[in-house]
């Protein structure tokens, strides 16, 4: 259990991992992960978090026995990683953010943006031309492709996911 | 596909200049309060706010060129132009942000600020990222159009992957300063021919985002606007 892996997750902007935040007495394993990354040299470390278009997407981390944490340094870090991570990204061309993979149907989508507007299934199957039943049908492939329990958390997921 | 457009409404990209400002009294007045709205009540930027509800700086001049997203007589995105060569945030307010590289200034240099879309076409992938792209779609071609090849931003840093992204290239003019509490850098980005097409790939835009002159010149014919 990294406990500054956690922290990024939850933090926009680049942080020592000193600040990452565990408890050493009711999370022993954090401590252990922290102590073991002394071993190796790594006693002091500096994080830069990578958003995408829907949160937390990648990190920039860097360690070593004695780094320079003065101010200006880790000014220069934060821009360091941004561009360090821009040209990863570049040079093992990944998918990006436009080329995401879609895991819902054209009609799939059609029904939960629908629903996000706030359209009824009675609605939304006279636009879109279909069976009440059809629409519905829909909703529930999306809502197992999404994996959730409602059609309201199923339309956030989508939405979050830029699905819709 | 047709009912997919009507969801998110279709917007179109106007470019207001001093020389056509007449035309869009109403636009302009409602993006300024929108940028009182999404700068001071949801950033946070308290030092920009006005009594009358209007986020107007002193570069809101005759010299400033704005991008609107007008959908249906609704502004719901916009930006802002200013030529280097007047007075602008980094000349003026911001200039030790620049103090690595230095202040660009120039014919051909813009600086590119007060970019916004409203919360409601903010989520998602059909309603925000299209209204965001067209905007910027939208100062990228006019910036073409006038021959210009850089612009300058002062952005904050967690935006810098989605300019990468959009395969833009950023050059920091300085270090990151924290400022009205994010971290943010002054940056010259170099613009041309393959970041509009980089840019329009990366949103789905098809074809040009700025309407037409014709258009632009209807808005001012009062048979025009009855006929909405």
């Amino acid at each position: 259990m990294n406990p500054v892996a956690a922290w990024c997750r939850r933090i926009v902007n680049p942080f020592e991992w000193s600040q990452a935040p565990f408890d050493a007495e009711r999370s022993p394993r954090a401590a252990e992960v922290m102590s073991v990354a002394r071993e190796f040299g790594l006693d002091k470390g500096f994080l830069v978090p990578i958003l995408g278009g829907s949160g937390f997407q990648a990190c920039v981390t860097m360690a070593g026995e004695q780094p320079n944490c003065e101010p200006k340094a880790k000014r220069a870090l934060h821009l360091i990683g941004m561009y360090a991570h821009a040209r990863c990204t570049a040079l093992m061309g990944c998918e990006s953010e436009g080329q995401r993979r879609r895991i819902l149907s054209e009609r799939e989508r059609d029904v939960l943006a629908w629903t996000a507007e706030g359209k009824s299934s009675w609605e939304i199957a006279t636009i879109l031309g279909l069976s009440k039943r059809t629409v519905n049908w829909h909703v529930e492939q999306a809502k197992r492709k999404l994996d959730a329990v409602t059609r309201t958390q199923a339309v956030i997921k989508a939405l979050r996911s830029g699905e819709i | 596909m047709l009912h997919r457009g009507n969801i998110g409404g279709e917007s179109t990209i106007h470019v207001i200049t001093n020389a056509n400002r007449h035309l869009y009294d109403a636009e302009l007045l409602a993006h300024f309060r929108l940028r009182h709205e999404i700068y001071v009540f949801e950033r946070k930027w308290q030092e920009l706010a006005r009594p009358d509800g209007c986020e107007r700086d002193q570069f809101d001049d005759q010299n400033a060129t704005y991008v609107l997203a007008i959908d249906k007589d609704e502004v719901v995105g916009g930006s802002r132009l200013i030529p280097t060569t007047s007075p602008h945030l980094l000349s003026e307010v911001f200039l030790h942000l620049t103090s690595v590289r230095g202040l660009p200034r120039a014919a051909d240099i813009y600086e590119w600020t007060r970019m916004f879309v409203i919360k409601s076409r903010r989520e998602g992938r059909t309603m925000g990222e299209q209204t965001r792209g067209m905007v910027i779609c939208g100062v990228l071609e006019h910036c073409l159009d006038n021959g210009v090849t850089s612009l300058t931003a002062l952005i904050e840093m967690f935006w810098m992957p989605l300019f990468h992204a959009m395969g833009w290239k950023l050059i920091p003019l300085g270090l990151p300063e924290l400022i009205s509490g994010e971290w943010s850098v002054a940056v010259k980005m170099p613009i041309d021919e393959s970041v509009l097409e980089s840019t329009r790939a990366f949103h789905g835009v098809s074809g040009r985002a700025l309407v037409t002159l014709q258009a632009r010149l209807g808005r001012g014919n009062p048979r025009v606007r009855r006929a909405r």
